[in-house]
């Protein structure tokens, strides 16, 4: 599995080989002259990721007490 | 297909306790659904959560990095959200990040809008769009949908 860097010209003309390599678990960083605009994982790479693991980290730190939990935002200008 | 808003985001890092929330989104990401944010809840996550321990960033950047899709693609997604404020005119109570959260789902595809925030109209505008909402829609939300009656031009 690997992370490839790739820019959307690849993706219109490469994209057969790309959904190949997502099939074989590849993972892809989608740039716009050099920035990232889009991380694309591998349905392989996340269904590897283990949220049992994952969670446990997550429960093995205190609770969080944010003032604002639900991210409302105010009404502005 | 599901979007996932900022608070979302913060109870898959963090433990929160408000009505189980860590709960619930573990739930949702244990799914087989494909999920997706955007730039700007990655920014609220980071903002909020600046003040706790680093740790919990470390675990959106090994969230972000292996199981939700990032996108950062800021102009498409504004694009969506202001054909939404054209398509709801005046009755679009609703503020600007959370139009553009609503806009960067739909230019992304999504389905499902994933979003606890029941105060400030994410979730009635997502449904107003045609986007269903998680965790499931309530009373609230329909009564708060069928004040968006859009305006036609």
């Amino acid at each position: 599995m690997k992370t490839e860097h790739i820019n959307s010209t690849q993706v219109r003309h490469e994209w057969k080989s790309i959904v190949q390599g997502l099939a074989s678990g590849n993972c892809y960083v989608v740039e716009n002259f050099g920035k990232p605009e889009a991380i694309v994982i591998s349905p392989q790479a996340a269904d590897k990721f283990d949220l049992d693991v994952y969670f446990a980290r997550v429960r093995n730190l205190p609770p969080v007490r944010l003032a604002n939990v639900e991210i409302t935002r105010s009404s502005e200008l | 297909m599901i979007y996932l808003d900022a608070n979302v985001l913060v109870a898959s890092v963090a433990l929160v306790v408000d009505e189980d929330r860590t709960e619930q989104a573990e739930r949702l990401l244990r799914g087989r659904e494909v999920f997706y944010t955007s730039a700007l809840g990655d920014y609220e996550v980071r903002k909020h959560l600046a003040a706790h321990d680093d740790q919990h960033l470390m675990l959106l950047d090994a969230l972000i990095n292996q199981k939700v899709r990032l996108n950062i693609a800021w102009d498409v997604a504004i694009i969506q959200a202001l054909k939404i404020a054209r398509q709801f005119k005046a009755q679009l109570a609703v503020d600007s990040a959370d139009t553009l959260h609503v806009g960067w789902a739909l230019a992304l595809g999504a389905d499902t809008f994933a979003s606890f925030d029941r105060r400030s109209g994410p979730r009635p505008l997502a449904m107003a769009v045609g986007l269903k909402v998680w965790p499931k829609a309530g009373p609230e939300d329909f009564a708060a949908m069928s004040r968006l009656k859009p305006k036609r031009s």
